[in-house]
């Protein structure tokens, strides 16, 4: 450039501008990334009124004297609503905790949340942000399974214990981990609870209709691998699949209709299950529903009325009757006057399972923690769980319920019609193909 | 086949081409009126369904909704044009859907705030509840009522178009904006009229579509990618082929989906290209790409800075030492990272700018080159080897590779069908890495071991990545300066200015495109190739098109045209975007509004902020004081941008 050696006062004078602004970027993405730094306090309060929700009122003034938990929600896209459950979940569980169980190691918990945008990158860039610049002492959350999936292998690079909520069985199958632990039940534990009851009682002929994405191929895969381990006669009609994010099922639906399938087997959530459901409404489906996922709180207020009559395996319900259940109902409802929810019940149950290890543990060491958790068994709202040793997965008993009109609130109910024991819903060590690596 | 199964196709056939009628209609009249492609088109339909929705709460009547709600739409989307578009009208259609892309990001973020991001269960109107039997079948009567309306609606727009004095003007104004001029007609003010039609018809396509689809904030996604391939089927601005192209379609997409549900993602996409290739303007499109109107052309020329420029080698000396300084801070990684990840938007940024700031062609794909670079280096590593070097030159090959066929397929169409074709590839690959989860992990992607460099280097290392990423970044804008000053770089200017004056001077145009579709697409494979080194892991959302639309952003952010800009826009809108996401929930609203004020003040972006400076402050320091400290550019007094 022909100008590039033309050099006075004022070019100098730019340079250093430019310099200077460069370096005021780097100071600010630093100081942002040094949050938990002790020396840098002024750095540290911005942090905490930003990037966390602070459950407690005590304020911390370095490290050394409180548990860090980093919290991955999705409160933005299309896990948005999940994820906003998720931290309405975390932040009773951090109190419950704080308050109920004095801490953990006579120490606060300290709550921070990232949202992962229910993206896995995201995920994963947000879990390096909690332990780089947060510097947590364990992660939880997360919804979809993708996001799940990254997480974990974060967390076990980086050596820190990660409490998964998504359900894919691979999390505690074939690429379990030592640091990964799930209280949410895997996918094929959802199957199995489902999947024999549902031919003893829905009828022998099933067809399966899935979202073409990893969680629908997942519930296709896990409830043919149940219906085979429950030793019952049946048949699959037909196995059809729409793409994630349909909105029109005439076709499908119609196929159904004119088909001699005794019930539904519906794999998918979301919008996808809403528009379904409200559209075999409209085309008056003949057929039973049968999902793994109608369950789900924000799904029941989504498709209102059209999945009343419908069945579910069901992860949560609030009129479960045990103490613990009580508990988490009481803080929950004197906080958000609204039923707690799976989300909700699966950060609870998560945290409160780490915190008893790290008791049992005496400290807060990855390794320690680790031991600790496997074969810890606890009183959980929905029962009695032990975290397995074998493959880092929760085992407690499964629940089969259906779908009933409004009555307390707003939008539909639930009512459990089967238990299914722990045992009979959980596949054996080495049926899940887990290996657990060393730390 | 039964009589049954017929009577649900010829049924399903009918209710969803009506649906895709209604919903593109709405895009078509105001592209083929004002050469705009709306990108808020869906999120116009997605505000229609959720105003239906609350009109519905309030009132419990379903008439009052399917009115109330798109009136306030269409006033809303008159506002819109009022404000921004109206005045940049005879600005390049990259202007355009950039502007509709900000209003997309504001709307999305008002949406959720108000309505929450749950999806919404909207009630059956009693009347229009239930079944009914048509023939041998039971039916839904709210189908045969959509049925029924959409043809209404579509038959009533054709007729305002094709019989009143309204559509009389628009349509002479779409032809020859000067003549109706010169008849005293106000033609800006139709535009304006046309815009509302548009949302208007956007948004009762929304409230009707709202009771037997979920009302939720991803609506709008699905509505703008159906009316973007229905009307490019049906011939860009020809309201008569969208209708056409909805039908064909709407039946199409049944059929696959009764009889071959595994590739009923794909059918959009299919039927796309299937009619490009073999009648690139559409089925009834008799549509002349109206040159003047296509064209990206400057005020003013801003030349790529030189490496060897004092104030380029004083950025990079900085950039060098800035991870020796962080050494003393133990929690430092995570703000080098960010930085090192800005440097690969950069990249990203870079090869999108030379399609479209230097040849003019805007692509609205840019996704599929990224992600064809991420998963390039995650399937190598996952099958055979964690070299960076091997996994690199696979991405660059096969985004290379790819972007030349998207070149010969879509090269010789000009404009906004560019733009189309690319979307639509982008998005395609983004479905097929959502299905073909055995080979690209699904949607839950793949996470790979640590790429190495040379077999030593670990480059899941902060401090040694940011090197890797900084001379990449370097190497790749060398490379691309030096090709935009060849004879072949002057060439492309020549084709961004007048298409037509280069194929006269005898150069092969279309070869052009093709070959500089393929730099880009490789220098988009390096970007990826880096982010999955980085990420250790990749996912379909790297395909995804808001991926591309951000690209674009980051281009017009920075400087189109310019190469070093686009570099800082990129790094400038990931380090927005990461610390937005800090403090605010809704944070893509706010980058919506910098993105139109951009559009709308300073269309030469972040680098011309450094000529206004100049202007004002005469010989005094500006870099101290602009909004971005990083924008030098040759400060020739005589070349002050006039803006």
């Amino acid at each position: 450039m022909s100008d590039s050696d033309w050099l006075s006062r004022r070019t100098v004078l730019k340079q250093a501008g430019v310099g200077a602004g460069l370096v005021g970027l780097a100071g600010c993405s630093s100081s942002g990334g040094d949050g938990g730094d002790e020396g840098d306090s002024g750095g540290e309060d911005t942090e905490t009124e930003a990037s966390m929700d602070e459950t407690t009122t005590t304020s911390s003034s370095g490290s050394d004297d409180e548990v860090r938990v980093g919290f991955l929600h999705p409160t933005s896209g299309p896990f948005a609503a999940l994820g906003e459950a998720q931290q309405r979940g975390s932040e009773v569980a951090t109190a419950h905790v704080n308050e109920d169980l004095g801490g953990i190691l006579g120490n606060n918990v300290r709550r921070f949340v990232e949202d992962t945008e229910g993206d896995p990158s995201t995920g994963r860039e947000m879990a390096r942000r909690h332990v780089e610049t947060n510097d947590v002492d364990v992660l939880i959350g997360g919804v979809s399974g993708a996001v799940n999936l990254s997480v974990a292998d974060y967390a076990y690079d980086v050596g820190v214990p990660y409490f998964a909520y998504g359900g894919p069985e691979e999390i505690t199958g074939e690429e379990c981990l030592p640091t990964t632990f799930r209280y949410q039940y895997s996918d094929a534990q959802i199957a199995r609870s489902g999947a024999e009851w549902a031919l003893e009682n829905l009828g022998s002929r099933v067809w399966i209709h899935i979202a073409d994405y990893a969680f629908g191929q997942s519930i296709a895969r896990t409830w043919k691998d149940a219906f085979e381990a429950s030793g019952l006669d049946y048949t699959i009609v037909n196995e059809t699949q729409t793409p994630l994010g349909t909105s029109d099922y005439s076709a499908v639906i119609s196929q159904i209709q004119s088909s001699d399938a005794d019930w539904v087997l519906q794999g998918f959530s979301g919008s996808d299950a809403v528009n379904f459901l409200s559209q075999a409404e409209q085309f008056e489906l003949g057929q039973d529903i049968m999902s793994t996922t109608n369950t789900y709180l924000p799904l029941r207020q989504g498709a209102g009325s059209s999945a009343v009559g419908t069945y579910t395996t069901i992860r949560y319900e609030p009129t479960y009757e045990s103490e613990a259940n009580q508990m988490l109902v009481d803080r929950y409802t004197s906080t958000f006057d609204e039923p707690p929810t799976d989300f909700a019940l699966v950060m609870w149950s998560s945290l409160r399972l780490y915190a008893q290890a790290a008791e049992s543990a005496g400290s807060l060491e990855t390794s320690a923690v680790v031991s600790a958790m496997e074969g810890l068994e606890s009183d959980e709202p929905m029962g009695s769980t032990t975290m397995r040793e074998c493959d880092h997965q929760a085992v407690r008993d499964g629940f089969v319920g259906r779908i009933t009109e409004p009555d307390q609130y707003d939008w539909p109910g639930q009512e459990i019609v089967a238990t299914r024991t722990a045992d009979d819903i959980t596949r054996t060590c080495e049926e899940t193909g887990c290996d657990l690596p060393s730390l | 086949m039964s009589t049954n199964q017929l009577a649900f196709l010829i049924l399903n056939g009918l209710a969803l081409s009506m649906l895709y009628i209604l919903i593109a209609s709405g895009f078509a009249v105001i592209f083929g009126i004002t050469d705009v492609l709306n990108f808020a088109h869906g999120v116009f339909y997605m505000l229609g369904a959720y105003l239906a929705f609350t009109v519905v709460d309030a009132t419990g009547s379903f008439a009052i909704a399917l009115i109330l709600g798109p009136l306030v739409v269409a006033g809303l989307g008159i506002g819109i044009e009022r404000l921004t578009l109206h005045y940049i009208y005879d600005r390049s259609p990259l202007y355009h859907v950039l502007i509709t892309f900000g209003v997309l990001l504001i709307v999305t973020d008002v949406v959720e705030f108000v309505w929450g991001t749950g999806t919404k269960f909207f009630p059956t109107p009693d009347l229009l509840g239930g079944a009914v039997s048509i023939g041998p079948v039971i039916y839904p009567r709210y189908r045969l009522f959509t049925i029924a309306a959409g043809a209404c609606i579509a038959f009533l727009t054709w007729a305002l178009f094709r019989y009143s004095d309204f559509g009389l003007i628009v349509r002479g104004g779409a032809q020859d904006k000067q003549t109706v001029r010169l008849m005293g007609v106000n033609i800006s003010r139709y535009y304006t009229l046309i815009f509302g039609l548009g949302t208007f018809l956007a948004a009762i396509a929304g409230a009707l579509a709202a009771p037997f689809l979920s009302v939720n904030p991803a609506m709008g996604d699905d509505a703008l990618i159906i009316a973007f391939v229905v009307v490019a089927i049906g011939g860009l601005g020809s309201f008569g082929g969208s209708i056409v192209a909805g039908v064909i379609v709407g039946f199409i997409q049944t059929i696959t989906n009764t009889f071959a549900s595994e590739i009923s993602g794909f059918v959009l996409y299919l039927l796309l290209f299937g009619v490009l290739i073999l009648k690139p303007e559409g089925i009834l499109g008799a549509y002349e790409i109206r040159e003047q109107a296509a064209k990206l052309s400057y005020d003013r020329t801003i030349d790529p800075l030189n490496l060897t420029d004092r104030r380029v080698l004083v950025v990079l000396g900085l950039l060098l030492l800035i991870p020796l300084a962080f050494e003393g801070f133990s929690l430092s990684q995570y703000g080098m990272g960010l930085i090192a990840l800005m440097f690969v938007w950069g990249i990203l940024a870079l090869s999108l700018d030379t399609v479209t700031g230097y040849t003019g062609l805007i692509s609205f794909g840019h996704a599929a080159f990224y992600g064809i670079g991420s998963y390039a280096v995650a399937l190598l590593t996952v099958h055979f080897t964690s070299s960076f070097v091997l996994g690199l030159a696979a991405a660059v090959t096969v985004a290379a590779v790819v972007a030349w066929l998207v070149g010969a397929v879509s090269a010789r169409l000009s404009g906004l069908y560019f733009a189309v074709v690319t979307f639509a590839v982008g998005q395609m690959l983004y479905q097929l890495a959502l299905s073909w989860s055995g080979f690209t992990g699904g949607s839950n992607g793949l996470a790979i071991d640590n790429v190495t460099l040379l077999g030593a280097l670990d480059l899941s290392n902060t401090f040694v990545f940011y090197y890797l990423a900084l001379s990449l970044l370097v190497l790749c804008y060398y490379l691309v300066k030096r090709i935009m000053d060849s004879p072949f770089g002057l060439q492309l200017k020549a084709i961004r200015e007048s298409e037509r004056r280069a194929k006269f001077l005898g150069y092969d145009t279309n070869k052009a495109k093709r070959r500089v579709f393929a730099i880009s697409g490789a220098v988009g494979g390096v970007a990826g190739a880096l982010f999955t080194t980085r990420q250790t892991f990749t996912s379909p959302d790297t395909l995804y098109w808001i991926v591309s639309g951000d690209a674009l952003f980051a281009v017009i952010l920075g400087g189109v045209g310019t190469l070093y800009g686009p570099i800082i826009g990129g790094a400038v809108l990931l380090g927005l975007d990461q610390a937005l996401t800090i403090y605010f929930d809704y944070w893509r609203l706010i980058l919506g509004a910098v993105l139109i004020f951009i559009v709308l003040f300073a269309p030469r972006g972040l680098v011309s902020f450094y000529y206004i400076f100049e202007d004002r402050l005469g010989d005094d320091d500006p870099a101290g004081g602009t909004a971005n400290p990083e924008t030098v550019a040759p400060r020739d007094e005589e070349e002050a941008v006039q803006e």
